[in-house]
C-alpha cells in the first residue's frame, strides 16, 4: 500500500484507545506515534536499508559510452556464477544523470523462458519521467544467454532512469536461479519483531498506551502489506524469506488505497466523537449511510479484478516482483 | 431582486482580481485588507453585502488566475508552489498554455463541487468541526510528521561504502528537515516579534512568503539563464474525461480539507489528496492542484456565509469578519451563484491572459522578465511592509533557497505556518517563544 494509507491507518489504530483520545483533546501529541509507527517500516527500508546494501555486481554505465551488450554479458555472467557456486549475489544498476533535471534511461529484462538478459538504451527523461522528444537514439540492444535454469520472474522491461536505480538478489533456490527484485525491502523492518521493538521503545519513553499505539501501528502496516502479492519477512530473524501475500491487491492500486485512507478517516472521526464528553454522531447513519460509498467502490474494484485476472493469467512471482517495482516507483513519485 | 443588484460588484471584483493576480506575489489578501480598511471609512458609498460580493468576486478571480504568474513568471506563493514545478516543465516543453488551461479546468471542477455540496455543507461541516475542534493541534502534528517522513531520498547511488551512500542520500533529506525547522523558527518570530509595522500587521506573512517561495525561484531562473522555447497554443488538451474527473476528485478532497482545516494550504491539501487517491500522472496532478487551490481559497470564504455554522477560515474571511456578519440562507445561495458566475468569467479571462503570457515569454528575454519580476517582488514587499518586511524577506530567501540548491522539497518552507500554529493550538507557543527569547 502507499505510504499515506499505512500512515493514516496507524493514526486510526491509535484512536481506539480512549485514554489516548482524551489526552489528545487535552493537548497531547500521543496519537502522532500511530502515524510514525504506520510509516516506519517503509521509512527504514527506503531511507536506510537500500543504501546499506553492498552490491556484488555494480552496473554503472556512462551515457556517452553505453554498451548494452557489455552490460548484458556482465549480468548474465553473474547469474551463471550463482548457478555454479550456489552463492547469492546482489546486482545493482545505477542511474545515468545528465543534468539537474535530465536522466538517460535504460532498461533491462530477464527473459526467463528463453534464458536471456536483454538490455537496451531508452530516451532521455526528466525527473517526472517524461521523455525528451526525439531523444531516443538508435542503439544496438544487448542480449546475453544465461546457461543456468531460471525461476520465472517479472517478465517486462525494468527501466532504470531517475534518482536511485533498482537492485536484484540473484539466488540459488529449488535447483534454479531466482532473481529477486529489490531484496532490501520488506525484511526486518516489516516483521513482528519490529512491531514489538517500536512498541517497547514508545512504551519506555511515553507510557503503556503509547507503546501499544506504536507497536500496533507497525503491526497494522505489516498486516496491510500481507494483502498484496508479496508479503513480508514476518518472523525475522527466525526466517530469511518474504512470505506470499493474500494476493488481493497491488500496492499502488488506487481504489484499495482510497478505501483505506477514507475508512481510516471515518474511524478517526468516529472514535474522536465516541470518546468525547458529548458524542454527536449516530453510528447507524454514520456507518450505514455515510460510509457506504467506500465498500461499494471496493466491491466494484474486486469485481473488475476477478474479470481481469481471469482474462490474463500472470505467474505469482511475476506479480510479486511487479508489486515491488510499483512500490519503488511510488517512492520516486513522492 | 435585492440580490441581483450584487452581481455587478462580484463581476467588478473578478475583473479587478484578474489584474492583481498577474502581478507576481501580490496576494488578493493584500489588496482585500486595504479595501476593508477603506470600506470602514466609506460605508456610505458601498453597503456591507456589496463589499462582501466584491470580495467574493476578487477571491474567485484570484484563485483562478494566480496560476499565470506561477507558471509563466515562476513566482509562486504558498498555494501555487506545487504548480510551479510541473507548470514550468510544461513551459519548457512548449506547453505552458496547456498547463494553465488544465489548472483552469480543475478550478471549474471546483466550482461544480461547491455548487453540489452547498446544500449539505452546513450540517456536515458543523458536525465535523464540533468533533475536531479540541484535536486540531495533533492533527497538524500528524500532517507535519507525514510531510517530513514521506520525503524520500534522491541520491545515494554513488559511494564506495554503505555509509557513504547513506550520507549522499541523507544530505537532501537533512536539508529538508533543516528548511522546515528554520522556516518554523521564522514563523514563531513573526508571530511574537514581527518587525512589520502594527498598522500593516495583516500583511505580516507577505514578506516571508515572497522570500521563501517566490524570490528563490525567480533567482534560479535568472542564474540558470532559463530559455523558454516557442510555445504552442493548443486548441485541444491532452486529457480524457476520466483523467479530468480523477484530477478534480482528488483536488476536491484536498481543497475542501484545506478550506476547512486551519493552516493547511491548498497545495498541501492537494498533495495529501494526491497521495490518498494514488494519482501519478502530471496532468492529473495539475488539474487536481487547480481544483484544490480554487476550493481552498473560495471554499474557505464560502464557509463564512454558511447560515447555521458560520466558519471563519482564511485571511479574507478573517478580515471581513471584523466589520461584517452575513445573514440568511438567501445571501449564502447568492454567494454560491456569484461564485459560479465569476468562476466562468475568470476561466474565460484565464484563456485570454494565458495567451498574453505566452506572447510575453516568447517576445521578451526570460531573464529580463525574471529581473522585472524580482523588482516587483521587492517593491511590493517594501510598499506593504516597509524596511521591516524587506528584512524578513532577506532572512526568508536563503531558507527558501536551501531546497532549491539541494533538491529537497520546497513544501518544507510551510513550516513558517505549520510550526507556530501547531504550537499555539497545543498551548506550547508562548513557552517556545520564551525559549527563543521572544517574550
Amino acid at each position: 500500500m502507499k505510504g499515506i494509507s499505512h500512515f493514516i491507518t496507524g493514526v486510526a489504530v491509535g484512536t481506539f484507545f480512549p485514554d489516548a483520545v482524551q489526552a489528545a483533546a487535552a493537548g497531547s501529541f500521543v496519537l502522532v506515534l500511530g502515524g510514525i509507527g504506520g510509516i516506519l517500516p517503509d521509512f527504514l527500508d527506503f531511507r536506510f536499508a537500500r543504501f546499506l546494501e553492498e552490491p556484488d555486481i555494480l552496473i554503472d554505465p556512462h551515457p556517452a559510452e553505453f554498451e548494452a551488450q557489455k552490460i548484458a554479458n556482465e549480468i548474465a555472467a553473474g547469474i551463471d556464477r550463482v548457478g555454479e557456486t550456489r552463492k547469492k549475489l546482489i546486482l545493482k544498476c545505477n542511474t545515468m544523470r545528465l543534468g539537474p533535471d535530465w536522466w538517460q534511461q535504460y532498461s533491462l529484462k530477464f527473459d526467463t523462458k528463453n534464458g536471456y538478459v536483454i538490455v537496451k538504451l531508452g530516451p532521455i527523461v526528466n525527473t517526472s519521467q517524461i521523455p525528451l522528444p526525439e531523444s531516443e537514439r538508435i542503439w544496438p540492444e544487448g542480449r546475453a544467454k544465461i546457461h543456468v535454469p531460471l525461476l520465472p520472474t517479472y517478465g517486462e522491461f525494468t527501466t532504470v532512469d531517475i534518482f536511485s536505480g533498482p537492485s536484484f538478489a540473484i539466488e540459488w533456490r529449488n535447483e534454479r536461479v531466482e532473481i529477486d527484485f529489490i531484496p532490501w525491502h520488506r525484511q526486518y523492518s516489516h516483521s513482528f519483531f519490529m512491531a514489538l521493538l517500536f512498541g517497547l521503545v514508545c512504551g519506555l519513553l511515553f507510557g503503556v498506551t503509547a507503546g501499544l499505539i506504536g507497536g500496533l501501528a507497525v503491526l497494522a502496516h505489516v498486516l496491510e502489506d500481507q494483502l498484496g502479492y508479496l508479503g513480508s519477512n514476518l518472523l525475522w530473524p527466525l526466517t530469511k524469506v518474504r512470505s506470499t501475500g493474500l494476493k488481493l491487491i497491488h500496492a499502488t492500486d488506487a481504489i484499495p488505497n482510497f478505501f483505506t485512507v477514507g475508512t481510516s478517516v471515518y474511524i478517526i472521526l468516529f472514535n474522536l466523537d465516541r470518546f468525547s464528553a458529548q458524542p454527536i454522531l449516530d453510528p447507524i447513519f454514520f456507518w450505514g449511510v455515510l460510509w457506504l460509498p467506500f465498500p461499494i467502490i471496493l466491491a466494484y474494484f474486486f469485481y473488475n479484478k476477478i474479470v481481469t485476472d481471469r482474462a490474463k493469467r500472470v505467474s505469482l512471482l511475476e506479480q510479486q516482483e511487479a508489486d515491488l517495482i510499483a512500490e519503488t516507483q511510488e517512492v520516486v513519485d513522492a | 431582486m435585492e440580490y441581483l443588484a450584487l452581481v455587478p460588484y462580484a463581476i467588478a471584483g473578478t475583473l479587478l482580481a484578474s489584474i492583481l493576480a498577474l502581478i507576481p506575489a501580490l496576494h488578493v489578501y493584500n489588496i482585500a485588507g486595504i479595501f476593508i480598511l477603506l470600506a470602514v471609512s466609506a460605508q456610505n458609498f458601498m453597503g456591507s453585502n456589496e463589499l462582501a460580493m466584491l470580495l467574493v468576486g476578487m477571491i474567485v478571480g484570484y484563485a483562478m488566475l494566480n496560476t499565470i504568474s506561477a507558471i509563466f513568471l515562476g513566482a509562486p506563493d504558498d498555494s501555487t508552489i506545487f504548480i510551479v514545478l510541473p507548470g514550468q516543465k510544461y513551459l519548457l516543453m512548449s506547453r505552458g498554455y496547456e498547463a494553465t488551461v488544465l489548472t483552469g479546468i480543475g478550478a471549474l471542477g471546483g466550482v461544480l463541487i461547491l455548487i453540489v455540496l452547498s446544500p449539505f455543507a452546513s450540517t456536515i461541516l458543523g458536525t465535523i468541526r464540533a468533533i475536531m475542534l479540541p484535536h486540531l493541534h495533533w492533527i497538524l502534528g500528524v500532517i507535519i510528521v507525514y510531510m517530513l517522513m514521506a520525503e524520500w531520498p534522491k541520491g545515494g547511488d554513488r559511494g564506495a561504502t554503505g555509509l557513504a551512500r547513506l550520507w549522499d542520500a541523507w544530505k537532501g533529506l537533512g536539508i529538508g528537515i533543516l528548511t522546515f525547522i528554520l522556516s518554523g523558527i521564522l514563523g514563531i518570530v513573526l508571530m511574537y516579534k514581527s518587525p512589520v509595522p502594527l498598522e500593516m500587521s495583516f500583511q505580516n506573512l507577505l514578506p516571508a512568503f515572497v522570500g521563501l517561495f517566490a524570490v528563490p525561484w525567480v533567482l534560479e531562473n535568472i542564474l540558470s539563464g532559463t530559455e523558454i522555447p516557442k510555445q504552442h497554443i493548443a486548441t485541444t488538451f491532452d486529457a480524457p474525461p476520466s483523467m479530468i474527473a480523477r484530477g478534480i476528485f482528488s483536488g476536491a478532497l484536498g481543497g475542501l480539507f484545506a478550506a476547512f482545516f486551519p493552516v493547511v494550504t491548498g497545495g498541501v491539501g492537494g498533495y495529501l489528496a494526491g497521495h490518498a487517491t494514488a494519482q501519478r500522472d502530471d496532468r492529473v496532478f495539475i488539474i487536481s492542484q487547480g481544483a484544490s487551490k480554487f476550493l481552498y481559497y473560495v471554499g474557505a470564504f464560502l464557509l463564512f456565509f454558511l447560515p447555521a455554522a458560520r466558519i471563519t477560515k482564511g485571511g479574507m474571511a478573517g478580515m471581513l469578519a471584523t466589520i461584517y456578519t452575513p445573514e440568511g440562507a438567501g445571501l449564502y445561495y447568492t454567494t454560491v451563484a456569484m461564485i459560479a458566475l465569476c468562476g466562468v468569467l475568470a476561466f474565460l479571462l484565464l484563456l485570454g491572459y494565458a495567451r498574453v503570457a505566452v506572447w510575453l515569454v516568447q517576445k521578451v528575454n526570460y531573464r529580463y522578465i525574471s529581473f522585472v519580476t524580482l523588482f516587483l517582488l521587492v517593491a511590493l514587499v517594501y510598499f506593504f511592509t516597509g524596511i521591516g518586511g524587506i528584512a524578513i524577506m532577506l532572512v526568508a530567501t536563503p531558507i527558501g533557497w536551501l531546497p532549491v540548491l539541494w533538491g529537497s522539497r520546497r513544501m518544507n518552507c510551510l513550516g513558517v505556518l505549520l510550526v507556530p500554529i501547531t504550537l499555539n493550538l497545543a498551548g506550547l507557543g508562548p513557552t517556545v517563544a520564551q525559549w527563543l527569547g521572544l517574550l
